[in-house]
């Protein structure tokens, strides 16, 4: 039997070597010769571009299997073999370094490698990883490719990188595809390095490759199935051409160029402005336009099929974000000015301790660069040289987005620009240099980081060696795992094909059930209204608001929004009744009707169920409306909303009579109070399991947890099994027969 | 995605549902007892369905929405093959550590148990933490394993 560290190493190397393939024939046929260094280096991003495209393809054709990469991997390698590609470069080196640099180098570089290869090769645990950047992963390549999500908003994300996961995981599963950010990460090193001697200054490029590669963030993060090191290294590499074009101008490099920027944005939204970055500067350069046409036409291929995706899918081309621009049911406006808030903030009432967390202490922004990056604004005055402008320039532009995220992975695509800086005023001394390289290197290390940085702060802990060997089973491993173990027991305790709601991220790589996360998308949140309504006192409609008016023929009627309400204040009505002679008309399959905004769920608010309501998802607004069309002219002389008590909202009701015109009827109502029903319970749990959900997961630090744990027969459900202190259900109420999810 | 809806089928209501009600009172048949076990209960299931043999302090816990006409309430068997070579016990009974009361039972058979607890020894929204304590144990003469009684319910009720 093979070892299983053989598939993951093959599955690694194999996806590198393909990647790589790709970008030297790119290179050599357009003519590019730069130092053999580079020439090497430089290949890496372009080939990961156009592999990652490649995959992207075969998604959409449900061509995503192994058989199909590895015969892929061998065609590509071959043709680059007959192409002369693994053959020595022909290219002039650099010179080669002193002995001492290259110790200064090889020392601390060959420390951190055997710490990295290790956690990249030990079994994936990482929290985003083992969730959406590989759970995605596993789905597509269960399926052989895409298929249309909406219920979780992870899956709109541009997902260039975990394209090249996808081809090493087919081989090796989770720690290949690991191992592939952690060649990533290796490549950044050399690519600073390298930098540093084609600008003259090897000891600069070493210092700072030193600087990032041991950062404890780009460990932590460089080891495991995230993408933040992927892409400082492809903004790195895009830069790097940029700047070899700005010397030579050679039109052979506008391919890669486009290539690299168009990856950029399809490894990541916020690394978007690669792309007019690398068409600005090769515009100044060239000072015509047909240069720029190409570069653009290659970043075209790479980055336009992800918005494409979600247009055609989601009717949003940035989704999950700019919902206001494009409305559409899969994320909710108010979800997305939560999200932004949160990620902008983090839950810190002051940002002016966000320097000192995200180099020394790490808590609350996940993670640290290391100490030695608090010497970081000593790189301004690089600004003295035409480099290090640039240096500084591009690290401003690539930094400007992580304003909008301060986890401190959210600065790793920044860090090389700022480290080179930096490096370039400070190794002008050579003690200097070597005092930045030894302290960063012994401060990054992981066991002397407990003594400074705060005990939870995000970063690698040691060597497992046995497990990456897997010496320990990767099973016996997972079961340190708290998401990995509730994976497992999905996969023990329910059926193939099961759906499970849950309250937050489950390892989804590691189970093959459909899991609906509460917060990750619009049906998904909805949903989980559905069961608040069942232990949060004031969710149910309680207050029954009846506004009568003069008995008249209309043809259609409109509850209107008054208020401007501040966000976070929604508008929400369960029921919208039509009155005749104190009698409720009965809804008709004629009826149409219609809601503004959030318009498809507006059948929520006619479907006789408590638990169920029309929610705005964003600030109630005056002029919100929902909208009963009758199809004919109808007698009504009243409407009652039945609401939940939990809004400042206030009503009028519009009618449209034979003339066509909207006229108010009235705004004023009596209000009745009622009691919660017996059945308010069992009436969301019918409504969840209605929409195809069968299990409900409920750790317990969940919104709930206690409720259905003390009378689960209230909820109409049954108790499964608990792992890690996190409940299973299995909902037993029968879903609404006739009922469309 | 279409903008204008018909209406849905409506739901009906639910005939048989009943009052929500708290799980305070432990019954040892259930599938998620052990969720509440903290201490000496037997695990891998109740036996005939029912019970479990406890050790020297069974002890569950609870979680209260009021302390409010709280009693202690337990089910539990003093079964013949133990009383045999015991004899009369002493059950102690405690809530959150508290003694409430002492029982002696000087005969085998099943037993019911039930007291008011003061409301400031509870905690509201909290695990309380509610025990039985045997005086003496059965001990095997084969292995020396140690048994307590048999219990079938124990917890809170108001």
């Amino acid at each position: 039997m093979i070892p299983q560290a053989v598939y993951i190493l093959f599955g690694a190397l194999f996806t590198a070597a393909v990647a790589w393939a790709i970008g030297r024939l790119i290179l050599r046929a357009s003519g590019v010769r730069m130092h053999a260094q580079e020439d090497f280096l430089l290949a890496i991003v372009p080939g990961c571009a156009v592999l990652s495209t490649v995959v992207f393809a075969l998604m959409c054709v449900g061509g995503a299997r192994k058989a199909v990469f590895l015969i892929l991997g061998i065609l590509v390698l071959g043709w680059a073999s007959k192409s002369g590609v693994f053959e020595r470069s022909a290219s002039p080196r650099f010179a080669p370094l002193p002995l001492w640099q290259r110790a200064l180098f090889g020392i601390p570089f060959t420390f951190f490698t055997v710490l990295y290869w290790a956690n990249a090769m030990a079994p994936e645990v990482s929290p985003d990883g083992t969730t959406y950047h590989l759970g995605l992963v596993a789905r597509y390549l269960r399926n052989h490719g895409f298929e249309r999500i909406t219920s979780n908003m992870y899956a709109s994300l541009s997902a260039g990188v975990e394209m090249l996961y996808a081809f090493a995981f087919a081989f090796g599963k989770h720690s290949a595809a690991a191992l592939v950010h952690f060649l990533l990460t290796v490549a950044l090193a050399f690519l600073i390095l390298n930098y540093g001697r084609r600008i003259g200054k090897p000891l600069v490029g070493i210092v700072a490759a030193i600087l990032v590669y041991a950062s404890p963030i780009v460990g932590i993060d460089g080891t495991t199935a995230y993408i933040d090191v992927a892409v400082a290294a492809i903004l790195f590499s895009l830069f790097y051409l940029v700047q070899v074009y700005l010397e030579e101008s050679h039109r052979g490099l506008l391919v890669a160029i486009g290539l690299a920027a168009g990856f950029a944005f399809a490894a990541k939204y916020t690394a978007f402005l690669a792309i007019p970055y690398a068409l600005v500067l090769v515009a100044w350069r060239a000072r015509r336009i047909r240069p720029v046409l190409v570069v653009a036409a290659a970043a075209f291929l790479i980055a336009a099929p992800w918005p494409a995706k979600n247009w055609i899918w989601l009717q949003n081309p940035l989704a999950p974000f700019f919902n206001t621009w494009f409305p559409n049911p899969y994320v909710h406006v108010q979800f997305e000015q939560d999200y932004r808030v949160n990620m902008a903030n983090y839950g810190l009432k002051s940002l002016k301790m966000v320097p000192w967390y995200l180099t020394v202490t790490g808590e609350h922004i996940s993670g640290f660069l290391g100490p030695i990056f608090l010497l970081t604004p000593l790189g301004l005055l690089a600004l003295r040289r035409r480099e290090g402008r640039h240096l500084v320039a591009a690290g401003l532009l690539f930094g400007a987005t992580y304003f909008t995220n301060i986890g401190t992975r959210f600065l790793i695509p920044a860090a090389p620009f700022f480290a080179l800086a930096m490096s370039m005023v400070l190794a002008e001394w050579r003690a200097a240099a070597v005092i930045m390289v030894l302290t960063h290197s012994v401060l990054s290390w992981p066991k002397i980081t407990y003594k400074y940085a705060n005990d939870y702060a995000w970063r690698l802990q040691k060597i497992p060696w046995k497990s990456a060997l897997r010496i320990e089973p990767e099973a016996k491993f997972l079961e340190r795992c708290w998401a990995c173990q509730i994976a497992k027991m999905l996969d023990e305790s329910t059926e193939p094909g099961s759906t499970v709601l849950s309250m937050n991220g489950v390892a989804e790589s590691y189970t093959s059930r459909k899991i609906l996360v509460q917060f990750q998308a619009a049906p998904n949140s909805v949903i989980n209204d559905f069961l608040y309504t069942g232990f949060i006192g004031d969710y149910p409609p309680l207050h029954h608001l009846t506004y009568k008016f003069a008995p008249q023929k209309l043809r259609k009627l409109r509850a209107v929004q008054l208020e401007n309400l501040t966000p976070g204040q929604l508008w929400s009505v369960t029921e919208l009744r039509v009155l005749s002679q104190g009698a409720e008309l009965k809804r008709a399959p004629e009826w149409r009707l219609h809601a503004k905004p959030n318009p498809w769920d507006v059948q929520l608010a006619f479907d006789n169920s408590p638990a169920t309501r029309w929610r705005s998802w964003e600030a109630a607004a005056a002029g919100m409306f929902i909208e009963v069309d009758f199809g004919r002219e109808v007698d009504v002389d009243a409407v009652r909303l039945e609401i939940s008590p939990d809004q400042n909202t206030r009503v009028a009701i519009d009618g449209m009579g034979l003339d066509g015109q909207w006229r108010r009827l009235t705004d004023k109502f009596e209000l009745e109070v009622v009691k919660a029903l017996d059945w308010q319970r069992r009436a969301a749990t019918r409504e969840v399991r209605t929409r195809g959900i069968r299990y409900l997961l409920l750790a317990d630090n969940d919104f709930g947890y206690d409720d259905f744990k003390e009378d689960p027969e209230a909820w109409g459900v049954r108790f499964v099994r608990e792992t890690n202190k996190a409940r299973l259900y299995e909902i037993m109420e029968p879903p609404v027969k006739g009922a469309t999810p | 995605m279409p903008e204008t809806y018909a209406p849905p089928i409506q739901r009906e209501p639910i005939e048989s549902a009943r009052p929500y009600r708290a799980q305070r009172v432990i019954a040892m048949g259930d599938p998620d007892a052990e969720a509440f076990v903290v201490k000496d209960i037997a695990k891998g299931g109740a036996e005939g369905g029912v019970w479990r043999w406890t050790q020297k302090r069974p002890t569950v816990r609870v979680v209260l929405r009021s302390t409010d006409n709280q009693k202690l309430v337990a089910d539990y068997t003093i079964p013949d093959v133990t009383f045999a070579q015991t004899g009369p016990v002493t059950l102690d009974f405690y809530v959150n550590d508290q003694k409430l009361d002492s029982v002696e039972v000087k005969k085998a058979g099943q037993q019911h148990f039930e007291k008011p607890v003061p409301a400031e020894w509870l905690k509201a929204g909290a695990d309380n933490l509610v025990a039985i304590e045997i005086n003496k144990m059965y001990v095997s003469p084969q292995d020396q394993s140690t048994l307590g009684f048999i219990l079938a319910r124990l917890g809170l009720s108001q």
